[in-house]
């Protein structure tokens, strides 16, 4: 086997795997005996008292893993084949510091609670470090026919990017297995389109290590044994921070060291999460209510209410996300207009929210019958 | 460049320490994570033992937000293609901190059994020699000079297990461990910038910075009727790891960047600690004791069974730890015989182990006869 694959693909994969199957039943044990739980509540689909920690062992094993894997990889003397280490430094310096501050929030707003200005303020702080280090799309690769973007334009779409996409997982995050299993696939893609980059390829392939064990508990964990976990605030944040910065990464690099559709590949992996807070956020508004407070409007919530299992809910969410990742990487290849393409994606989730819209009034109209 | 990488962590890590501490007093009071310790009884109030789960934390936002600093806005960089090697050092320190990290919240907040923790601190320790830091050279010292790698490893692993689980040891008394572990910091900052060293005078200043919040609580907490907070596990295996890692690193650059023979400088700033504990450990071993079961004979309880006050012990424990220090620089300075020079700490020590225990006694009967 070729040696760059093992070490960039396997060995993070593996190691990542085998601390996450060892953390995780750690964490559970942990949050019973020190009663750390999730108290039901009436937005939460779940009635037993669950420990929602299970996102603290994403960062410390993200960081062993890649810390190991890269040390390994300039101890073999293998080259980074992109940039100069200083570069590479700074970026991945600062992301992990950027995972490190949201993970602290996360980990309090786990435990105690913070509020929403708050944990706006962190991320937002938190999102600023991309352009500092280099990071911001440049290119908007004929999106709406717009190419070449100024800084003044590119860094503030940078930042609200990131908050973007953390804030979209952080609310997808509703349903066993969902937030986890969308992040699944999309660092998947994200991983095979870093091809030759293989910093990169250690960190996606390292977080997908971690996501396996963790979706197993979290959706196979009987509630009654106390085997069941949740990511919580702190692994949504860390998960959405790190997809985040795949994209924005990919996007600097577009035209130069990436395809130019990269953007659009990146943010079709975010697809679902993202589209459905536009349809949220739209329909508070023109009901007058606060955007930023929760409701039960959120895309699984109305897979819920067609009656069908919460597992069905989750898989059909995956694999709409996956379809519009194929559907997008195929009009890639086409060479379809890059706004067409999201015209696509667009005309893809219509069509599966009305579908699930015609369900939710047909188990309507069966329950009042 | 200097003053960026002295003043930025500095400051910053004592901003974010500050903030940080009541945070997770107010954590751990709510969730009822406040753990009385068995041989700890200080008043009625139960003290936290979390403060150190934000030391790591503090520790890589501090460091890696300098080092971009400096990356970005100076051009001379310390971390070039050809510095490969101390590239991997660093990284596989990291790896090693994060898994001790783990296994002190895991350790603080259920308890892990002594075993997985030996194997756990091992698989740490090991990541050092094999990113290719070993001590490969003892200057003279007992008499040898160049270790092969066959020993010189396995005295590498030994020696980072031994300082990473001797600090845990001195949380016993307030502001004892944050007060060592903040002189010895001092001190190797210093040797690291007259070493020409900035990563490890970063990370130095940094572990100092984030040690002076601590200090002040811990010290003051009766005059200003705070809450108390321990360093607890978490913090004793984060500050002995990263100690070891710098003595360590600083150690190999004996004869090159620093005088010949200032390993007993850099294992001089932690003389106390790892005398003590062995001194223990073989009172253990003779009287036929679980070696690894806590007791109250380390040095900080022989002089409070002695007479002294808490805050004196502290002072006390400190000063001698500053003349340790101070004596072995001027006997490196002036190239003093390294044999020598152990001898001299070791003579000393015997001393003061002599007078506690002669207080130890009178007090003892003192208290007998009423």
């Amino acid at each position: 086997m070729d040696e760059v694959v093992l070490f960039s693909v396997y060995f993070p994969f593996l190691l990542a795997a085998l601390l996450g199957w060892l953390f995780i039943p750690r964490v559970l044990i942990l949050s019973h005996r020190k009663r750390l739980f999730d108290m039901p509540d009436e937005r939460k689909t779940h009635d037993a008292p669950v420990p929602r920690l299970g996102g603290i062992t994403f960062l410390p094993i993200l960081l062993i893993c890649v810390c190991l894997m890269t040390g390994i990889w300039v101890n073999k003397g293998m080259t980074f084949q992109t940039l100069g280490l200083d570069i590479m430094v700074i970026r991945f310096v600062l992301l992990f510091v950027g995972m490190m501050i949201l993970y602290l929030v996360g980990v309090v707003d786990d435990l105690i609670g913070v509020s929403y200005q708050a944990k706006f303020l962190v991320q937002i702080t938190s999102a600023v470090f991309f352009p500092l280090s280099g990071l911001w799309i440049h290119d908007l690769s004929g999106l709406f026919w717009i190419n070449e973007i100024p800084a003044w334009v590119g860094i503030p779409l940078t930042v609200f990017i990131v908050v973007y996409v953390t804030n979209a997982i952080n609310l997808i995050d509703g349903v066993d297995g969902l937030a986890a299993g969308i992040c699944f696939v999309a660092f998947l893609t994200l991983g095979l389109a870093a091809k030759g980059h293989c910093i990169l390829m250690i960190v996606a392939f390292g977080m997908l290590g971690i996501l396996l064990p963790f979706w197993s508990y979290n959706v196979f964990g009987n509630i009654q044994k106390g085997h069941k976990i949740f990511m919580g605030d702190t692994g949504s944040l860390t998960l959405g921070y790190l997809v985040s910065f795949f994209l924005i990464y990919m996007a600097s690099g577009s035209g130069v060291t990436f395809p130019r559709e990269m953007l659009i590949i990146g943010l079709s992996t975010m697809a679902v999460p993202m589209f459905d807070i536009v349809r949220v956020v739209m329909a508070r508004i023109r009901n007058h209510r606060n955007p930023f407070l929760p409701d039960k409007n959120h895309i699984h919530h109305k897979l819920l209410r067609t009656g069908i299992g919460s597992r069905w809910v989750m898989a059909i969410i995956v694999l709409v996300s996956l379809c519009i990742i194929i559907v997008t990487k195929c009009c890639v290849d086409l060479r379809i207009g890059n706004t067409w393409i999201v015209l696509i994606d667009v005309a893809i989730w219509l069509v599966f929210d009305y579908t699930v819209n015609y369900f939710i009034h047909h188990n309507h109209r069966l329950r009042y019958e | 460049m200097l003053y960026i990488s002295l003043f930025v962590p500095f400051l910053l890590n004592i901003i974010l320490a500050t903030y940080i501490i009541p945070r997770i007093l107010v954590v751990s009071v709510k969730k009822d994570l406040v753990i009385p310790s068995e041989t700890k009884s200080k008043g009625r109030l139960r003290v936290p033992r979390l403060g150190g789960v934000s030391l790591f934390p503090i520790l890589v936002i501090s460091v890696g937000s300098t080092i971009v600093l400096l990356l970005s806005f100076f051009a001379e960089s310390f971390l070039s293609m050809e510095d490969k090697i101390s590239f991997v050092q660093y990284m596989f320190g990291m790896a090693g901190l994060t898994t001790m990290y783990l296994l002190g919240v895991m350790d603080d907040l259920l308890g892990v059994s002594i075993t997985s923790k030996l194997i756990i601190q091992t698989l740490a320790a090991s990541l050092i020699p094999m990113s290719g830091l070993w001590l490969n050279d003892l200057h003279g010292l007992l008499g040898i000079f160049e270790l092969p790698a066959i020993i010189g490893m396995p005295l590498t692993v030994l020696m980072v297990l031994y300082i990473t689980n001797a600090i845990p040891m001195l949380d016993d008394v307030d502001g004892l461990a944050s007060g060592l572990a903040m002189i010895a910091f001092t001190v190797l900052g210093w040797l690291a910038y007259q070493a020409g060293e900035p990563l490890m005078m970063i990370v130095c200043v940094a572990m100092t910075g984030m040690l002076i919040p601590f200090f002040y609580r811990n010290v003051m907490v009766r005059r200003l009727g705070w809450r108390n907070i321990y360093l607890g596990d978490t913090g004793g295996l984060t500050i002995g790891y990263v100690l070891s890692i710098v003595v360590i690193i600083l150690s190999r650059l004996g004869g090159t960047k620093l005088p010949d023979g200032v390993i007993m400088t850099c294992f001089g700033t932690l003389i106390i600690p790892m005398f003590d504990v062995l001194r223990v450990a073989v009172t253990r071993i003779i009287n036929h004791r679980n070696v690894f079961l806590r007791d109250n004979n380390h040095i900080h309880h022989r002089l409070i069974q002695g007479g002294m006050r808490p805050m004196t012990v502290l002072v006390t424990i400190l000063l001698i730890s500053a003349f340790f220090v101070v004596f072995n620089i001027i006997g490196v300075w002036s190239d003093w015989n390294l044999s020598l020079l152990l001898m001299g700490d070791v003579i000393v020590w015997v001393v003061i182990q002599v007078v506690i225990s002669y207080f130890k006694n009178k007090n003892r009967e003192l208290i007998n006869n009423g």
